[in-house]
């Protein structure tokens, strides 16, 4: 059993009541002429309602629903408006012989829980306190001051344990973690006798409708405050981007230089040979698919530069040439307030064929910025196939960038909605 | 249930210190003469005070632990709090203006005013650590302290005592 069964009519319009709350109910208020009863003087009239009575509970009193695997049932419910932005939202009060009271609260479409506490709340009043100013709740909880607000009664209704009023108004104050992946945030209000806090608690939406069966509550619009951010499909990527990131800029340096492909010719020409033009023995390429790279690299090459022309000439006489490369080498160095280069000996040049068969290297300098006539001087050459190419890797990066943009701010907007409507009111309000 | 309400009825044959009655059976985690999960640790439950307060009322069930420690489990409408029954030494004077909100220092700690209120005992149930009769009524103070901490001081007549204890989540409670 969870709630009495108990049935009562009205004293002011003879409607059918069925309180189902504790002794802690302070008021029993008529949902059909909004009189209000006392529960502890066998329900006698309290207050008479001078206004029409319009109920503005969404979710029917009696309702049962669990809560954390524990029966509650719906027994009351206070419409609040915000003085300052005139927003309603709607909370009710659920009981549980053995639980005791809890608030469901529906606002903007989304449902919270909130639960009296006693744990430790530093500091201990709210009421004048910054905004995003921490405190610390249950000696391990970090939160942050989120509004002091005035919430004004606009509809009662069922069974309360405190004489909530219509017009009258409450001063809260709330308090929400500092990261949105915690659910548990704080409330304040000052009672006559008490100071009291809440413990708010953003639950499983789509549990929590299904638990009480809300089918008539509308789908949440905007962030709610205590609300955790929902990782997305690729929140992975987004989480793990930055590593990613420098991963496939090491990869772009480090793996070319590992997988350097397949070697089809590679020599050293004497320098006094490379002004006339030099010609490779023939090689064959058999695979046109995969990319040619041409590296020329020249040790002794300093201060200075060269200008070659590289020609790919068909050993076969029926064919053309696919072209020529130009390459240049430059590199520059010495000590001015410490040693400096620029410039490099060695370069790459990367390029297709069509057509597969035998070939030959032509290497001509075209010009250089000293005298190339020493043979021991040589430049040396290779042609490689199956090389990696870093670009890929490249591109990867720069995926992963973007991703580390905008998953960063993803995070930083909802972050940034979560305190949209924090605000506190002058001292004077 | 309102212990002040029809549901109660004195049995005086039942009585084996002082007045006690038997108390209509209400939906509660606890039963005397059974056992309960606290934070995981396991009680047995041996008596059952019921008391009110301005218009409600609340149960205090006396257990023990594995080692034979008596403890007050204190039981408002999901309200919990255990308590230790060893009284802690106050001045005669501590609750002169001891008024909501007010900071008092005891044993080392800040204690804030939370709750005060007169109770009076309406309805007495199974085994209890000491004499307590139907109708007497004291004073109290709630003091909260550090984390779940709770002061509680009770005051009847010139006799002021302290039991110290903690709030309980009820969702941490487990009939067994």
């Amino acid at each position: 059993m969870n709630a009495k069964t108990v049935s009562i009519n009205c004293v002011n319009c003879a409607g059918p009541l069925n309180p189902k709350g504790g002794h802690k109910v302070k008021v029993l208020i008529c949902d059909y002429c909004g009189a209000e009863l006392d529960p502890h003087k066998d329900y006698a009239l309290l207050t008479q309602l001078d206004i029409p009575h319009k109920s503005g509970a969404t979710i029917a009193l009696g309702t049962q629903g669990q809560y954390r695997d524990i029966a509650f049932t719906v027994i009351g419910y206070i419409v609040y408006e915000d003085t300052r932005y005139k927003e309603k939202w709607t909370d009710y009060q659920l009981y549980s012989s053995t639980h005791g009271y809890i608030w469901l609260s529906v606002e903007k479409g989304h449902i919270t829980v909130s639960r009296r506490t006693r744990k430790s709340v530093e500091p201990y009043d709210h009421s004048r306190l910054s905004i995003s100013t921490s405190i610390r709740y249950d000696d391990r909880q970090e939160l942050q001051h989120f509004d002091k607000y005035q919430q004004r009664i606009i509809s009662v209704g069922g069974e309360l344990t405190w004489r909530a009023k219509r017009g009258d108004t409450v001063t809260s104050t709330t308090a929400i973690p500092v990261s949105s992946d915690q659910i548990i945030g704080l409330s304040s209000e000052y009672g006559k006798t008490e100071i009291e806090f809440y413990e708010n608690i953003y639950p499983d939406q789509k549990q929590i409708r299904e638990d009480f069966d809300l089918k008539k509550i509308e789908k949440p619009r905007g962030v709610h405050p205590l609300q955790p951010y929902k990782k997305g499909r690729l929140d992975f990527l987004k989480e793990h981007a930055f590593m990613f990131l420098m991963i496939n800029i090491v990869l772009a340096f480090l793996f070319p230089a590992i997988w350097t492909g397949k070697t089809i010719v590679s020599s050293t020409v004497e320098g006094s040979q490379l002004s006339q033009g030099y010609r490779s023995e023939p090689f064959e390429i058999k695979d046109a698919n995969k990319a040619l790279k041409l590296n020329l690299r020249n040790h002794h090459l300093n201060n200075s530069w060269e200008s070659y022309t590289i020609t790919l000439v068909p050993v076969s006489d029926q064919k053309q040439s696919p072209g020529y490369l130009g390459i240049n080498l430059s590199y520059y160095e010495g000590y001015d307030d410490g040693y400096w280069s620029e410039g490099s000996r060695s370069e790459d040049k990367t390029f297709r064929i069509d057509e597969v068969g035998l070939y030959a290297l032509d290497i001509k300098l075209e010009e250089s910025g000293s005298t190339r006539n020493n043979p021991d001087k040589g430049l040396e050459y290779s042609l490689q196939q199956g090389s990696s190419r870093s670009i890929w890797f490249f591109a990867m990066a720069l995926f992963f960038f973007f991703a580390l943009i905008l998953g960063s701010r993803g995070a930083r907007e909802f972050e940034s909605k979560r305190w949209d409507n924090s605000s506190l009111y002058d001292d004077d309000d | 249930m309102s212990c002040g309400s029809h549901a109660l009825y004195q049995d005086k044959g039942l009585m084996l210190m002082g007045e006690q009655s038997v108390v209509a059976e209400t939906p509660s985690l606890l039963k005397v003469n059974q056992s309960v999960s606290i934070m995981g640790a396991i009680f047995q439950v041996y008596g059952r005070v019921c008391l009110t307060y301005n218009d409600g009322g609340w149960d205090e069930w006396y257990i023990q632990d594995n080692n034979a420690k008596g403890f007050w489990l204190s039981v408002d409408e999901g309200d919990y709090i255990l308590q230790s029954t060893d009284k802690v030494e106050l001045a005669s004077d501590f609750t002169i203006g001891l008024t909501l909100g007010r900071e008092v220092k005891q044993n080392n700690t800040t204690w804030i005013v939370t709750e005060c209120d007169t109770a009076t005992v309406c309805a007495i149930q199974g085994q209890l650590p000491e004499e307590i009769h139907i109708d007497e009524s004291f004073d109290y103070w709630h003091l909260s302290g550090k984390g779940s901490e709770l002061l509680t001081v009770e005051q009847k007549g010139n006799d002021t005592q302290g039991f110290m204890g903690q709030w309980i989540d009820p969702f941490e409670i487990e009939t067994i």
